[in-house]
């Protein structure tokens, strides 16, 4: 048999055919990403120093959006609104991390509640702003529920025009929404605990709580911070509620309504690029900072899940 | 020795297949040649694609095919209603061969792009003694869309509210209106006016007034680029913004402004429970099928009068649009089937808007303004070297012109919700307005004014 060209001869090794194959299967999806996802992304830090549109020309300014998303009035109420959303994320997990241990436990129809729970996460956020829209509406679904206890109607506040209180209104749907979805994940992370250590415990005499303490919640620890991390990420990145219930009206704007209001209305796209960097960081910023104190506060290192 | 061919062959095909997916159909014919169109045979058979926004209009539709088939019998005109129109049309336009005809949506693309899209259907000065509406989407003169129908601004009420409060004829000036919400307000159980906060745009329908019907001028958003301090008080914007303001201030509106929307509001106005709302013509169709006596919703001007004469602003609806792309004899038989559309077809009277052939009767929903004398004012268009200032200047100063934003910080002061006092909002949006015309234009913006 005649020796084969050099080049096929390269072409037939094991190496060179693994990787060959490697590289043409992932092509497709990286070519999509990178068209997609980087690319854009790069062409936003782009745009965020220029003052531009999304027609008509360009002229390079620098970091002053930057600088403006910092020194206006709405941009930064904007940013602050989303402690709204935290203290919500807060109320959200206690809530989510109390229903999920007492669901672990043998309780009745336990599976109906989960499901319960759970299906507000299912329900599409869209949908759900106009639900809230109508439940916080005067005299509709809330304002019933709350005479139907013994409110006087005329006594109630108006849940959406109140600027001292709309926000928490708002904010508050976030909690309906998202508890169900920190719960599920808590109740996976409580039944991958062997039940051997309760059985131990509770033959110890330890009592539900002190097994919550000293089993169930050092075990959580990690999806803890997964859902810590969500929250902020959630809280910072607010928007359809705000956007679907009041528009970002009344000042309820959270930061991500007045970037879609100041790219698509007022036509600002350099800006409203500035504000997705600046989001993108503070998000980085909040996540390596919690990361930081959760490790402070717990001593040992935890096994990190991100 | 196998394996690796059908490695090779299967890396080649792969790249292979992607190039040619990329690479694209070929060419469609080029652009129109306006100069040197063909004869078309009336007995010519083919089948034009017509993407629209109107949906469940198919008795319609097929009603205009057959009547066009009375002059073109073996043309098919396939209408593909869109749904989201604004949303997916773009997207369609993005490729060459998006089909025959279209509906313009207004102001949704800059009037220079036009051109790129579109091949002109006649020029301005040969069609404007017979329809309206022919600058609206015109560019050099050429018109690139003709309008479907037309919009009026001003006033939906409902008769027997105000009869009932003893208001016999609707108010013509300002002072005469806030008597009769007052009236409506202390006489009857009806809200005096719905102000649709909650829903965003109908804040907006309040800015057209300002312009032909308080000036009369159908050039009026023009001269705002050059225009001083256009906020002042006495300044139409100012009197109508101020209007807002002191219904919403005077608690003359609904008990809770943030979430009230359009669908809320045209059912109490058709069941009596609602007085007026300030609002676009259009609305005046679905108002009417909702009442139990329709004669009872009337469109009326905005409550104000030069000299007695009463004016309205209007706006063109979505205009008739041609592929620029299609091949010349298409183009004959797609032109024939717009000037069909505007002057047969019965397309505006069905829509409940003006019509665009002059002289053509008015629906019913419009009849009382035509029978009133009220003069409709459409916005010229640009002068062609201030063509896409205006919105620079809106995008610059963020007033939001024709959105809702800044309307809905005069209702939020209004409703006592921030501490802004109405001249100090009026005073901020002159500042703002200021800076945008001196960084588009230059310091010497006024001296630049054309319309001096």
């Amino acid at each position: 048999m005649a020796q084969e060209p050099t080049h096929i001869r390269f072409l037939d090794r094991r190496v060179v055919q693994q990787w060959l194959v490697i590289g043409t299967f992932s092509l497709a999806p990286l070519a999509l990403l990178i068209t997609f996802t980087y690319l854009p992304f790069v062409k936003m830090i782009e745009f965020s120093f220029y003052k531009m549109r999304y027609l008509g020309p360009r002229v390079y300014i620098g970091l002053k959006n930057y600088q403006d998303v910092f020194t206006r009035e709405d941009t930064v109420s904007a940013l602050l609104n989303s402690f709204y959303y935290m203290g919500a994320g807060v109320i959200q997990l206690a809530l989510s991390l109390y229903f999920a241990t007492i669901l672990s436990y043998k309780v009745r129809f336990a599976n109906f509640f989960k499901a319960t729970l759970f299906f507000p996460f299912l329900v599409n956020g869209i949908a759900m702003g106009f639900i809230f829209r109508f439940f916080y509406t005067r005299g509709m679904v809330f304002d019933s529920l709350l005479s139907l206890v013994g409110f006087a109607k005329e006594n109630l506040p108006f849940w959406l025009r109140d600027r001292a209180i709309n926000n928490y209104s708002i904010a508050a749907t976030s909690i309906w929404r998202y508890m169900g979805q920190s719960m599920v994940l808590f109740i996976g992370a409580i039944q991958s605990v062997s039940p051997e250590f309760y059985e131990a415990a509770e033959i110890d005499g330890a009592t539900r709580l002190q097994q919550f303490r000293y089993i169930i919640f050092p075990m959580l620890k990690p999806i803890i911070t997964l859902n810590v991390m969500l929250m902020v990420k959630g809280s910072f990145s607010a928007f359809e509620g705000p956007y679907v219930i009041t528009n970002g009206m009344n000042a309820t704007a959270t930061f991500v309504v007045m970037m879609h209001q100041l790219a698509h209305e007022a036509g600002k796209v350099g800006l409203a690029s500035a504000m997705a960097i600046v989001l993108l960081f503070i998000i980085l910023i909040g996540t390596i900072l919690q990361h930081f104190i959760y490790n402070r506060l717990f001593g040992e290192k935890t096994r990190s899940i991100i | 020795m196998k394996k690796r061919s059908m490695t090779l062959v299967l890396c080649l095909l792969m790249i292979i297949s992607m190039t040619l997916s990329a690479g694209g159909k070929a060419e469609q014919s080029g652009p129109v040649d306006l100069d040197n169109l063909p004869t078309v045979d009336k007995n010519v058979s083919m089948t034009l694609t017509f993407l629209t926004h109107k949906q469940g209009w198919d008795e319609e539709f097929a009603d205009y095919n057959r009547r066009f088939n009375q002059i073109y019998p073996n043309v098919k005109i396939e209408f593909e209603p869109i749904g989201d129109y604004k949303d997916n049309i773009e997207i369609r336009w993005s490729s060459k061969n998006w089909g025959d005809l279209c509906m313009i949506p207004h102001r949704f693309l800059p009037q220079t792009q036009l051109p790129s899209l579109f091949a002109s259907i006649g020029k301005v000065e040969d069609w404007e003694d017979t329809w309206e509406f022919t600058s609206a989407f015109a560019v050099d003169g050429e018109m690139y869309g003709v309008s479907s129908t037309g919009t009026a601004y001003g006033v939906l009420y409902n008769k027997a509210v105000l009869e009932q409060a003893g208001v016999t004829s609707f108010p013509k000036s300002i002072p005469e209106f806030m008597d009769m919400l007052r009236k409506v307000k202390t006489r009857t159980n009806a809200i005096p006016l719905y102000v649709n906060y909650g829903a965003g745009s109908r804040l907006a329908d309040w800015e057209w007034n300002a312009r032909g019907t308080l000036t009369a001028d159908p050039d009026y958003k023009n001269k705002l680029v050059y225009m001083q301090d256009p906020f002042a008080a006495g300044k139409p914007y100012n009197t109508v913004m101020k209007l807002m303001y002191d219904i919403v201030k005077e608690g003359l509106v609904e008990e809770d402004p943030s979430t009230s929307t359009w669908d809320s509001a045209k059912n109490l106005l058709a069941q009596g429970k609602l007085a007026c709302t300030v609002i676009g013509s259009w609305a005046t169709f679905d108002t009417q099928s909702a009442a139990d006596d329709p004669n009872d919703i009337v469109f009326a001007a905005f409550p104000w009068n030069i000299d007695g004469k009463q004016y309205a602003t209007i706006a063109a609806d979505y205009a008739y649009g041609i592929n620029k792309n299609i091949a010349p004899d298409r183009y004959v038989v797609a032109r024939d089937f717009v000037i069909w559309l505007t002057e047969e077809s019965n397309f505006s009277y069905d829509s409940g808007g003006i019509p665009i052939k002059k002289g053509q009767e008015y629906p019913a929903t419009l009849s009382e303004l035509q029978r009133a004398g009220v003069t409709l004012v459409l916005d010229n268009p640009s002068l062609p070297q201030d063509i896409g200032l205006f919105d620079e200047i809106n995008s610059e100063s963020e007033l939001y012109m024709d959105l809702y934003p800044q309307k809905a910080r005069i209702v939020e002061a209004a409703m006592g919700q921030s501490n802004e006092s109405f001249d100090a909002i009026m005073a901020d949006w002159n500042k703002r307005w200021t800076a945008a015309q001196i960084d588009v234009i230059g310091a010497d913006y006024a001296a630049k004014d054309p319309y001096k």
